[in-house]
């Protein structure tokens, strides 16, 4: 099929990093230095102490469905052939909230509150993204 | 100066729309052109005394409509083409004319699928791309695209949390059309029964095809001036009683409830009821409120707003409005012109107007009686509550 590029992030100065260790299978994020809050979305200052030293923590990569939703229709020509398809939100162990899929698990089989964890998707030789698949609690 | 400084300040004298429907073949500064022409009509004004604008597209019409319209105006501004800016639009308005930088502000949107819709929809586009997630949290990278997902993620978790079973949902979608029914300028005004929703299809489940919007062109505009002024137009001003702004922080995102949303850096995730400032304002409580106008893209957005502006506890929404309750006739009508899910998507533009004609009583089949407060709401915080005399 035409245009079957998969969509791509954005991916500006701040967010950087976070795609550079993704690519090296690491799930990192901004760690405030001074009261260690852990930023998501990434920031310039902490939002909770508005000091801007900061250091790319490595997260547990453990966490729990928060949500999900299924796609049963494509929006995007990448996903024409891929429904249904599901979205969810993962709450991690270390606080933030984050979009992704979860894998290796039909759709209908999703809870809320499943543990979960990391794993890496190379959606292209730059891009990596963060996925999450069931974990035994 | 205290928060009841600004009510009843400022009225609502004109109101006008332009026809509505689905690929009309018109574009968007012509639909706003008769929309400017009906509510000039209705407010009595000449249109040389319209000398303010704001105005909600994606061009810009700031510099454009004047010419276009044959206006003079000494104060105007623009926001973009989203709805969620709509009922701000009107407080701006209500501002500047107590302010007295303008006596008569045109507040004014026109949609058009020749000019802006296809952007936010289709997800394609730059705004969805912005780092950290799109303007209703989209993320294409994994597949987070239509602007419905996050009030769908919310909902979803809404069900797990209080133990509800998702189709429940449908009671919005089967009591907006019921409203539209009796509305001649509905797009969809077709009846449906909780068992047609249940057969519909899912578009991003649980969500079904009755739960979005019908997206559509038309155009709206309403003339806001300040209460002096507005005591000598045709009708009856409707006043802006109370007001409340775009909520925002840590706890906060578009179109969910609070603590239910994305990309939230707070650990504490408890509902909460903090929009107040609008019933402070108006001096009124919501169990004096006729009749809610909610911003309803999606349909979770109506149990969302239900709780959060306080009509019923966090929790208890997807259950109230079961059995009628917010339908024609119903303790508390709600959408009661059907709404974006059954009038037709115009922004929130269109449930402003609603809420000015229910106010003034003029609604025929659908007019909610001896409606007199009635309320709009886009959460998070967005709200008025229009006074009628």
């Amino acid at each position: 099929m035409a245009n079957e590029q998969p969509p791509l992030p954005s991916i500006t100065p701040l967010y950087e990093p976070y795609y550079h260790y993704t690519r090296q299978r690491e799930l990192r994020m901004q760690r405030c230095q001074a009261c260690g809050h852990v930023r998501y979305p990434f920031t310039a200052l902490c939002p909770a102490c508005h000091a801007e030293a900061t250091e790319w923590a490595r997260m547990s990569g453990r966490g729990a469905v928060a949500s999900f939703a299924i796609y049963h229709q494509a929006f995007h020509p990448w996903f024409q052939n891929r429904l249904p398809y599901n979205v969810a939100l993962v709450d991690l162990e270390e606080g933030p909230r984050v979009p992704t899929n979860i894998v290796d698990i039909r759709n209908e089989d999703i809870r809320i509150g499943m543990p979960v964890e990391a794993v890496f998707e190379d959606v292209t030789d730059d891009i990596t993204l963060v996925k999450f698949k069931p974990r035994r609690a | 100066m205290s928060l009841q400084h600004l009510r009843d300040k400022a009225a609502v004298v004109g109101v006008g729309k332009s026809a509505l429907g689905r690929n009309l073949g018109l574009d968007a500064l012509t639909l706003m052109s008769h929309a400017f022409k009906a509510a000039l009509e209705d407010s009595g004004l000449k249109k040389e005394e319209v000398d303010g604008l704001i105005v909600n597209t994606g061009g810009a019409e700031c510099d454009r409509l004047p010419q276009l319209l044959g206006i003079d105006v000494q104060w105007s501004s623009q926001t973009w083409s989203h709805g969620r800016m709509s009922g701000i639009i009107l407080e701006w308005a209500a501002m500047v004319v107590h302010a007295g930088l303008a006596r008569n502000v045109l507040c004014i949107a026109g949609y058009s699928s020749h000019t802006v819709r296809t952007r936010t929809v289709r997800g394609g586009s730059g705004e969805a791309f912005r780092p950290g997630g799109g303007p209703h949290w989209e993320a294409p990278e994994y597949g987070i695209i239509h602007p419905g997902t996050l009030p769908t993620l919310a909902f979803q978790r809404y069900c797990h949390l209080y133990g509800y079973k998702p189709d429940l949902l449908g009671a919005v979608s089967v009591a907006q059309r019921k409203h539209a029914s009796l509305n001649p300028d509905a797009v969809y005004r077709q009846r449906i029964t909780l068992d047609d929703y249940k057969k519909a299809r899912f578009v991003v489940e649980p969500l079904r095809l009755y739960d979005f919007a019908a997206v559509n062109d038309g155009a709206v505009a309403l003339i806001v001036s300040s209460a002096e002024q507005a005591g000598a137009c045709r009708k009856r001003p409707v006043y802006l009683s109370g007001m409340q702004g775009m909520q925002g922080g840590k706890e906060w995102v578009i179109f969910s409830r609070t603590n239910m949303g994305v990309a939230q850096q707070s650990l504490s995730r408890e509902a909460r009821q903090v929009n107040q400032a609008v019933y402070r304002m108006a001096g009124v409580e919501p169990k004096d409120i006729d009749a809610v106008e909610i911003y309803d893209s999606f349909s979770p957005e109506v149990i969302f707003d239900l709780e959060d502006f306080g009509f019923c506890p966090p929790g208890e929404a997807l259950g109230w409005i079961q059995g009628g309750r917010i339908e024609p006739k119903g303790e508390l009508p709600v959408n009661t012109h059907g709404g974006h899910l059954s009038e037709g998507m115009l922004g929130g533009f269109n449930h402003l107007a609603e809420a000015v004609r229910q106010a003034r009583g003029e609604c025929g089949e659908r007019q909610v009686p001896n409606a007199r407060l009635v309320q709009y709401t886009l959460g998070p915080g967005v709200s008025i509550i229009f006074r009628g005399t």
